[in-house]
């Protein structure tokens, strides 16, 4: 049995419409426009023990209603959602136990009080045994760099430490299965990384099952051979990371200096120009018309530096957002 | 247990990290206590017996009014309305954690500091000022003012707890809990005590719930209640309580099937 089963989950919500104008505004508290908006339609997947999923799709996709509904914060309008032979919208203190959703910037640290106070209440409130507790705050705090500070009030703390903190939170309790939404949003580049690593190693350490969503595609590139894309509710894509590039990756990107000006105009019918300032040329080249292209060009231009590069991972995302077919 | 008995620790702690607040809280109570028995000390001036009150009664009537607020009428159970639009209401749904309990808990550590405060500040000024107060000696009436005192706080987190659930389906209940707490306030007899109004009016608001609030537990304490108003007046506020206690659970099951979880 997967750890996490969906089929046909659907969630709708009733909007409240707001219309503008006095006497609107007393129409609609006399007679208020309800509108129904469907945030995910037929949502099915199934997610094997310790996989480790990159779940992405543009602003208002539907990824973090999916993780809502899959941590039980929100009700299904339709649908079925089994984890670890739970249904999550139930709530059983057995299933919260087993696992853990985070969400960002958000936290459960006690704001005027020291990490460390709350990481004693979730002790209590996960019923973890001494050893196991000691156990794992020494070694989240020690792998997070961070055992100096859980003694600092949170409000005292920057950004990434709290981030850290939140994290030593939700995971002192061993979770199964974790639920991340933006967890390095906000962050710097060097503390991107270091989260990054870290939830590589609780993936394997732990054989965590971990669904993931980010808009930094960097975290979903390292992290994740499946991804699941999400767009307007439905899924367009569910499998490897790999294959979702072959497919999408239909042009090369060659980076060219000259030693020489050229005419611009002369090199249009190669492929779409990217940028062209001074000698410097950036094209987008057909993938499969590249070679002869670049040969083409190292032969009958002035051409001092030559590159050839794949599409970055966030064109090939973009091209996947607005293929039609899909 | 020991989760809720944590809960208690660190609301405590969240106390003595905000000193200076905590000193503020206080000289407004102490204020409001002088203000109250300087306002009833001019009004006994020249009589000692007002709206069928002897001077010390309403005295004590109007000291215990303070103590009364602060142990019933004050409690942090609204922002559970904030809770709800902020969508925070989630860290606690994501936890093995009975929200109410942890609200309640919390509660009860803040009731327990204001007590504890409130009593030594009203020793230092009953002895600084020498009031004339009733002081109640009988066993029974004691202890039925400690019982009553609990329903009341009770009740009225239930009350606040009613007015902040609706945020599940109206954005704002501000302006609805501050109406509330104007006329709960009036009502509970928390201004003057409520048998000084019209009779009619009276015999109506002793089925209100909110007369158990502040009105009936320091009548308890002055000993001016015949049993069967006591056992009437008993069996009314735990109806109350039961009623309430229905209704959130239902607003609660409801709203969490209506719950965004916004701006999480």
């Amino acid at each position: 049995m997967s750890t996490i089963s969906i089929k046909g989950l659907d969630k709708q919500f009733r909007i409240h419409k707001k219309v503008p104008g006095f006497f609107s505004i007393i129409k609609s508290f006399i007679k208020p426009k309800i509108e129904t908006v469907t945030a995910l339609n037929n949502i099915s997947f199934n997610i094997e023990k310790g996989e480790l999923v990159g779940f992405i799709g543009p602003n208002g996709a539907g990824k973090t209603t999916t993780l809502k509904c899959l941590s039980g914060l929100l009700y299904p309008t339709g649908g079925f959602i089994k984890i670890l032979g739970y249904e999550p919208y139930k709530r059983e203190s057995a299933y919260l136990k087993k696992i853990s959703l985070i969400m960002g910037q958000k936290n459960q640290l006690w704001w005027d009080l020291p990490a460390i106070d709350t990481f004693k209440l979730n002790k209590e409130i996960y019923e973890i045994s001494d050893d196991n507790y000691k156990k794992s705050l020494g070694e989240l705090t020690e792998i997070l760099e961070v055992g100096k500070e859980i003694g600092i009030p949170v409000r005292r703390l920057s950004l990434g430490q709290r981030m850290k903190m939140e994290l030593v939170a939700a995971l002192l309790h061993r979770p199964e299965v974790l639920f991340l939404d933006e967890p390095t949003i906000g962050l710097d580049v060097v503390m991107q990384k270091k989260m990054r690593d870290f939830i590589a190693n609780y993936n394997i350490k732990r054989k965590a099952t971990i669904i993931l969503t980010s808009h930094y595609i960097a975290d979903v590139r390292t992290l994740c051979k499946r991804v699941i894309i999400i767009n307007k509710g439905r899924i367009i894509y569910d499998g490897s990371f790999d294959k979702l590039v072959k497919k999408y990756a239909d042009h090369k990107l060659l980076s060219i200096t000259f030693n020489k000006s050229v005419n611009k105009n002369t090199l249009l019918r190669f492929g779409q120009i990217r940028s062209f300032t001074k000698n410097k040329l950036e094209l987008e080249v057909d993938k499969l018309t590249y070679k002869k292209t670049s040969s083409i060009l190292l032969n009958r231009y002035p051409v001092e530096d030559f590159n050839i590069e794949d599409p970055e991972i966030e064109d090939i995302i973009r091209s996947v957002f607005e293929d039609k077919r899909l | 247990m020991k989760k809720y008995f944590r809960i208690f620790q660190n609301t405590l702690l969240e106390h003595e990290a905000f000193k200076i607040n905590f000193l503020f809280w206080r000289i407004r109570v102490v204020i409001t206590m002088l203000m109250t028995y300087f306002l009833w000390t001019s009004v006994y001036a020249d009589s000692t017996r007002l709206f069928n009150y002897p001077k010390e009664k309403i005295l004590t009537y109007s000291l215990l009014l303070v103590f009364i607020h602060g142990f019933v009428l004050s409690t942090r159970i609204f922002l559970i309305d904030e809770e709800i639009n902020m969508g925070s209401l989630s860290k606690y749904l994501i936890r093995p954690i009975n929200y109410f309990a942890f609200h309640i808990t919390k509660d009860a550590a803040d009731k327990i500091v204001g007590l504890g405060f409130s009593l030594i500040e009203l020793s230092v000024l009953i002895i600084l000022l020498q009031p004339v107060l009733y002081i109640q000696t009988g066993i029974f009436w004691i202890t039925i003012f400690y019982i009553s005192i609990v329903i009341a706080a009770i009740l009225y987190l239930e009350i606040i707890t009613i007015i902040s659930l609706l945020t599940f389906w109206i954005h704002d209940t501000w302006p609805l809990r501050f109406l509330a707490v104007i006329l709960i306030s009036f009502l509970a007899g928390s201004y003057f005590p409520l048998d000084i109004l019209p009779r009619k009016l009276f015999e109506i608001l002793i089925y209100s719930p909110f007369t158990y609030l502040v009105f009936f537990p320091l009548k308890l304490y002055l000993g001016d209640v015949p049993q069967s108003i006591i056992i009437q007046g008993i069996t009314v506020s735990i109806v109350y309580l039961l009623l309430f206690l229905g209704f959130i659970l239902f607003l609660w099951k409801r709203g969490l099937r209506s719950y965004g979880a916004e701006g999480q």
